[in-house]
């Protein structure tokens, strides 16, 4: 994507190499390109991390006091950045400019569940002497062309799908559901499933019964009790598929040891369109989106899974070790078979929403979520993607205070929360930078607040309180950027 | 001097010894909570320190 050399005929390990050099001359000679992916599991900031960095790198000609830490700022080498005009290739755009007139009157974007995307052209003056002498010959500046791309982080939980058969998969997912917080959220589904057995005639109707009851699990997981790990992924965040007849599909009871079925049963009826939906919806996301990125942020929204409490926590987990599958790219993976050639090299993991924790203790937050996954195993791997973890705040909409709680002064964050006239304070507890030991979980705290965001300017001048945004541009791009 | 800090003032370090009793008695964290205020005006954002930029030359 960002060549216009067709290297297609090399092996795929050279013409990853020819690439990057490709990619690199081009941006000498201006007019290159870098996809930066932004995702993130159902309400973990997406939309307002693409509004603010977008917002902030418009604003930096006009103050570059809002990201120093992004190097090209910094050092006073950014000329300008502008929205590219939107492109006909599929793709909707990302609503940039709907977004930013919705915070500026106090209020939050609505939640999106696609994908969309936005160009920015970065125009600035190189840093390195062969870029620099590029640019005095050409008279121009060179050009990074910022294709920011936005999708549910729900779509990349699909891919260890690719991995299993239908029999496997319903055993893994009805095992999961009969127990504790989920087994009382599915109780319907389960009852439902109950009355079906792969073996009986295969039925439309049945089918779609039981794909209404999973979806109201799924959703009810999601939306009320803070669940991630939720497959299929596409069942909650269908983007443009709609809702085809091959998606109405859902976990039976498999005994151990069946893995095929007799042609005309449920069972071989669920398996088809599983595999219909693996091959449609999975390898299609990432063959036609996936492998064109190059770089990617994950928002984590690791303050909500703690304070919601152990299966909240470690529900979270395992949608995070499961999105950590699409950045192995070592021999023998999934993905090995799936993308040849370039593929993401730098992924930063962002905890999110770090306004809502006192400044003494974001790093916690950081190196909490670093500790949820299995990042190190992942980043001893040279073929892997190059790993970076970070607490993040957008928009910081909260100030720091303290409070006596039960006779100890504590920090606290203050804001406003949206539809309330008043400020609340808000304590945090404990941030931890491991796990909690079994016996040090309380009881859920499901009511985090959502302050409305601060007084923002919609033209881009000012720019948007934040922390870490620049840093984060800085590790994902950094690079591009000199 | 007394053993009490000012509030606001974080106690220096020091080793406390525990008898049998202390010993028992659960470590009391304080839970993440809400507090309201009667405060209503917008709020202004406490940023990190950053390093300010020199103007450009």
């Amino acid at each position: 994507m960002s060549s216009v050399v067709n290297w297609g005929w090399l092996p795929p390990i050279f013409a990853q190499a020819s690439e990057r050099v490709s990619a690199g001359l081009g941006e000498l000679a201006g007019g290159a390109t870098v996809w930066l992916a932004v995702t993130g599991l159902s309400r973990s900031g997406k939309t307002v991390f693409v509004t603010s960095l977008i917002h902030n790198l418009l604003s930096c000609a006009h103050n570059p006091n809002r990201m120093p830490l992004l190097g090209v700022v910094g050092e006073r080498r950014l000329v300008a950045a502008t929205v590219e005009a939107a492109r006909a290739d599929g793709l909707p755009q990302f609503r940039y400019l709907d977004n930013i007139e919705r915070m500026a009157t106090a209020d939050w974007p609505a939640r999106t569940d696609g994908i969309s995307q936005i160009g920015i052209d970065v125009r600035f003056a190189p840093a390195g002497a062969l870029g620099k002498l590029v640019s005095e010959i050409t008279g121009s500046p060179a050009t990074l062309t910022l294709r920011i791309v936005d999708y549910p982080g729900e779509w990349l939980i699909d891919l260890p799908l690719l991995g299993l058969g239908y029999a496997q998969w319903s055993r893994a997912t009805l095992r999961l559901l009969r127990k504790g917080l989920r087994a009382e959220i599915a109780r319907d589904f389960l009852a439902l499933l109950d009355q079906h057995r792969p073996e009986e005639a295969a039925s439309e109707e049945v089918a779609k019964q039981l794909y209404d009851r999973y979806c109201a699990y799924l959703l009810e997981a999601r939306d009320r009790h803070g669940l991630t790990f939720l497959q299929p992924g596409r069942f909650l965040c269908r983007g443009t598929l709609g809702d085809p007849a091959y998606l109405w599909f859902a976990p039976l009871e498999i005994a151990e040891g069946v893995d095929v079925f007799a042609p005309g049963t449920l069972g071989a009826f669920m398996a088809e369109r599983f595999d219909i939906y693996k091959r449609e919806v999975v390898e299609r996301f990432y063959q036609d989106h996936f492998r064109h990125y190059s770089r990617q942020i994950v928002l984590v929204d690791v303050l909500r899974a703690l304070l919601g409490g152990r299966e909240v926590f470690e529900d979270t987990r395992l949608a995070l070790d499961a999105i950590l599958e699409s950045f192995r790219y070592g021999h023998g993976g999934i993905l090995s078979r799936l993308l040849l050639g370039p593929h993401i090299d730098k992924v930063l993991f962002a905890a999110t929403k770090a306004d809502h924790v006192p400044d003494i203790q974001r790093d916690h937050l950081a190196a909490l979520l670093r500790n949820m996954a299995a990042f190190p195993a992942l980043e001893v791997k040279s073929s892997n993607a190059q790993l970076e973890v970070t607490a993040l705040a957008s928009v910081i909409s909260t100030a720091e205070e303290s409070q006596e709680i039960e006779g100890q002064r504590v920090q606290v964050v203050v804001g406003r929360p949206v539809g309330s006239k008043k400020q609340s304070k808000f304590f945090v507890g404990n941030v931890p930078i491991r796990p909690p030991r079994a016996d040090a979980w309380g009881s859920p705290f499901l009511n985090v607040p959502v302050f409305e965001p601060p007084a923002i300017d919609p033209s881009p001048v000012e720019g948007i309180a934040h922390i870490n945004l620049d840093l984060a541009l800085e590790f994902l791009l950094g690079d591009r950027l000199r | 001097m007394s053993d009490q800090p000012e509030r606001g003032v974080a106690p220096a370090a020091r080793v406390i010894e525990m008898d049998a009793a202390d010993d028992a008695a659960p470590l009391r964290l304080l839970r993440p909570q809400i507090i309201p205020t009667e405060r209503t005006e917008a709020v202004t954002p406490s940023e990190p320190a950053l390093p300010a930029l020199a103007p450009a030359s």
